[in-house]
């Protein structure tokens, strides 16, 4: 199995940088770039402004249908790469005179909408589509960091890939997940996002090392969080370093954290702990928890163990017969998506910021006759 | 003993004179009895026996309106005297009854020692083997023969806990058949049999306290919703230990389509727990389409290779408690396999030993049973830790 520390030494700098390079030439010449007299670029020039108006003043459902209506009729069956790679180059004509008129603030909602047309062609299967638009999000949001002058927007464009990055996450996409939350942290290392989808991954690939840098890391970003303390320990504990494990475990329990962060760190507690001690946190975490059955199997084991097989069965013997409503083992075993969802929120207020300098612009190019079919 | 046959044979001559009498015929008075006991009595009289009651140490187990008056009752494994005593209720009224006590059974070693069951399966060219008798058995625990002091055969009493994995995967036809096959297992139960059902997933989903009440365990089953992971380590771990509690021969049921992925406990942990129980464990495992040996994967708790090891230490465990796995390709399949299982259980012999040597040392003691009947194949507990 090859490692993605491994994998991730081949994603360069170099890479990531003729990625971007390869972007800005085309929103230079994007004009250039397209066959002339081409049908496909004619419609995207006189569609995608309308779309992206539409995308500004706040119609999101509307403005996601019209696009994929519009890019699911343009590319025809057999010649798949061949038309989404026109339409690439036809909507970043669009885009160049838009942010003629606009400047670059313009991409802020922009690549938010290809964000999320990218999880709306996802959802319906459409994977090659949901693949343009993912990319083409990410590759304007690294050009965004380039090129504005605004302070936050490394910050901003970071949040996109990361959230881009989730989402392959969540669809078990691991390579090109990572991937992007790389290029997420070569935007702004200080994305926590980013660090926590990455140490998750590491962790679930059993890659402890590179896992436990990353909870470190997003543990030093967010100091008053339990999630990464809680992971950073979990990781520890594999790795046999008990005492950080304790020494993490112990600062998450004394956080405000959700029940299942707080039944987990119990449990690890234990069993990081032996003989009466491990008894004690079990019995403690037992009372706090009474409904729990995984709790009260962790006291029954611990007192067999101690040979005190009467007082085990009489804790399983408690158990309730009813069913339980969650399991915080489960909930640790889903991707962290708290930062996530923070950079998601970041990113929509950004956006809505942004809306007004985007309809501005499209109307401005459009009435100037700038965005037409064969303009350029 | 002299003085015991005379006692049946005074009895006997007041029914020659025309008196109602009721005497004992199993077991024999001041012999050691264990688990389940078959309990039989005789009654003479002219008048129509309308009912025999049985009662151990006071308590009324069951009543007999027809011949044979006969009943099974478990006594449990302690080694100690049973008071047992039968009542028959004749036509006009009139009660007779009998009292018989049980002795204790004596070793040389402490009498500390818990008695040691092994459940027996033999076969001999495929077919069950069922007419062996106590004889034909020899009994090697460490190497050293034992002597064997309970023998049973033939529809023994159980405790069966079945652990039935309910997670998301299982949804439609699997969870559905894995439903007909509990059903069915719980349909060839006999009266004494009582069942536990733990449906789980990363949680308990539903359960049931032990219980010979089909309606009660119809219940848990008809309400189960799919969700979740699968804990397994967890809920092995609990029915092991609340099997600890139970009397009679002890049954764990395990049916998963998939690995443990969310328990707290290590399969080490289970195991640790297996090998000092008296319980046989059998796993029906309903595979993946595709797959073909342990399920291998990653996962937040534990590495590719230490999942492997769970699974093979599952393997284990069941093997050495003499039970088996059953590999499934097909949810069609389960149903069977359940049957197979409640088929196998009804047909073992159940040989019950008191371990000469035992040291307590926690080392483990392996077990042999050898039949006297050639070609056949046999297949028990391989042995447990001694502590």
């Amino acid at each position: 199995m090859v490692s993605l520390t491994t994998l991730m030494t081949g994603l360069t700098e170099r890479a990531l940088r003729a990625s971007v390079a390869t972007l800005m030439l085309s929103l230079i010449h994007a004009g250039g770039l397209h066959a002339q007299g081409d049908e496909l670029d004619a419609t995207i020039r006189s569609e995608y402004p309308r779309i992206l108006t539409s995308w500004a003043v706040g119609d999101d459902e509307g403005a996601i249908e019209s696009l994929a209506a519009l890019e699911t009729g343009l590319v025809r069956p057999k010649k798949v790469d061949r038309d989404i790679e026109a339409m690439w180059r036809s909507k970043l004509a669009v885009i160049r005179d838009t942010i003629s008129r606009g400047g670059t603030e313009v991409l802020v909602p922009i690549m938010l909408l290809h964000h999320d047309a990218s999880r709306y062609y996802a959802s319906r299967g459409a994977v090659r589509l949901a693949r343009h638009s993912g990319m083409m999000s990410a590759e304007l949001a690294e050009y965004y960091a380039e090129s504005s002058a605004t302070p936050g927007s490394g910050r901003l464009a970071a949040d996109l890939l990361a959230s881009l990055a989730g989402h392959l996450q969540q669809g078990l996409v691991v390579r090109q997940s990572a991937k992007l939350y790389y290029r997420a942290l070569r935007i702004d290392g200080a994305n926590l996002a980013a660090h926590m989808g990455l140490a998750s991954m590491f962790e679930r690939r059993g890659e402890l090392a590179p896992a436990l840098e990353h909870y470190e890391k997003a543990a030093r970003l967010a100091p008053g969080r339990p999630e990464p303390l809680l992971r950073h320990a979990m990781v520890a504990a594999r790795l046999d370093d008990i005492g950080i494990a304790m020494e993490d475990l112990d600062r998450v329990l004394t956080m405000e954290a959700p029940d299942w962060m707080r039944r987990v760190a119990l449990q690890e507690k234990a069993k990081c702990s032996s003989g009466e001690a491990a008894a004690e946190v079990a019995r403690a975490a037992l009372e706090e928890y009474p409904d729990s059955s995984r709790q009260a199997i962790q006291r029954a084991y611990l007192l067999e163990r101690q040979r005190r097989p009467g007082e085990a069965l009489a804790v399983l013997n408690g158990i309730a017969e009813s069913a339980e409503q969650e399991s915080e083992r489960y909930f640790y075993t889903r991707w962290p998506d708290t930062a996530l969802e923070e950079s998601r929120a970041r990113l929509r207020r950004d956006a809505r910021e942004h809306s007004e300098v985007l309809e501005t612009a499209v109307a401005a190019a459009l009435a100037v006759g700038a965005v037409e079919a064969k303009g350029g | 003993m002299r003085k015991l046959a005379l006692a049946g044979l005074a009895l006997a001559a007041s029914a020659a004179f025309g008196e109602d009498a009721i005497w004992f015929l199993a077991p024999d008075a001041g012999g050691a009895v264990f688990g389940p006991i078959r309990i039989s009595a005789h009654v003479e009289s002219e008048s129509t026996v309308l009912a025999v009651e049985f009662f151990v140490d006071g308590l009324g187990i069951g009543v007999v309106t027809a011949p044979p008056w006969a009943i099974v009752s478990d006594v449990g494994y302690g080694n100690r005297e049973h008071t047992l005593r039968v009542v028959a209720r004749l036509e006009g009224g009139k009660r007779i009854e009998a009292s018989r006590v049980t002795g204790i059974f004596s070793v040389d070693d402490s009498l500390e020692i818990e008695l040691r069951q092994l459940y027996v399966n033999v076969t001999a060219e495929g077919e069950r083997v069922r007419d062996l008798e106590r004889d034909d058995f020899r009994i090697l625990d460490g190497g050293v023969r034992q002597a064997i002091v309970t023998f049973e055969k033939e529809n023994v009493p159980m405790t069966a806990a079945l652990l039935v994995d309910c997670s998301a995967s299982m949804e439609g036809a699997p969870l559905d058949a894995a439903l007909s096959g509990v059903r069915r297992f719980l349909d060839q139960m006999s009266e004494l049999d009582e069942a536990k059902l733990i449906l789980f997933s990363d949680r308990i989903l539903g359960s049931t306290p032990f219980t010979r009440d089909r309606a009660v365990l119809e219940a848990a089953l008809s309400s189960v919703e799919v969700t979740g992971g699968t804990a397994i380590n967890d809920y092995l771990f609990a029915a092991l230990k609340m099997l600890d509690g139970r009397q009679g021969r002890r049954v764990v049921v395990l049916f998963t389509d998939g690995a443990d992925v969310h328990s707290l406990l290590d399969m080490d942990d289970v195991a640790w727990k297996a090998q000092r129980s008296q319980a046989v464990m059998y796993w029906i495992y309903l595979r993946h389409s595709g797959e073909s040996g342990p399920p291998a994967f990653n996962s937040a708790w534990r590495g590719f290779e230490e999942n492997q090891e769970e699974s093979r230490l599952l393997r284990r465990a069941v093997n050495e408690s003499g039970g088996h796995i059953a590999e499934l390709d097909d949810s069609d399949e389960l149903e069977g396999a359940f049957a197979e299982i409640i088929e196998e259980l009804r047909n073992q012999y159940v040989l019950g030993y008191y371990p000469s040597g035992s040291r307590r040392d926690g080392s483990w003691r392996e077990v042999d049973v050898r039949v006297r009947r050639a070609g056949a194949r046999v297949r028990t507990r391989q042995g447990y830790i001694d502590d």
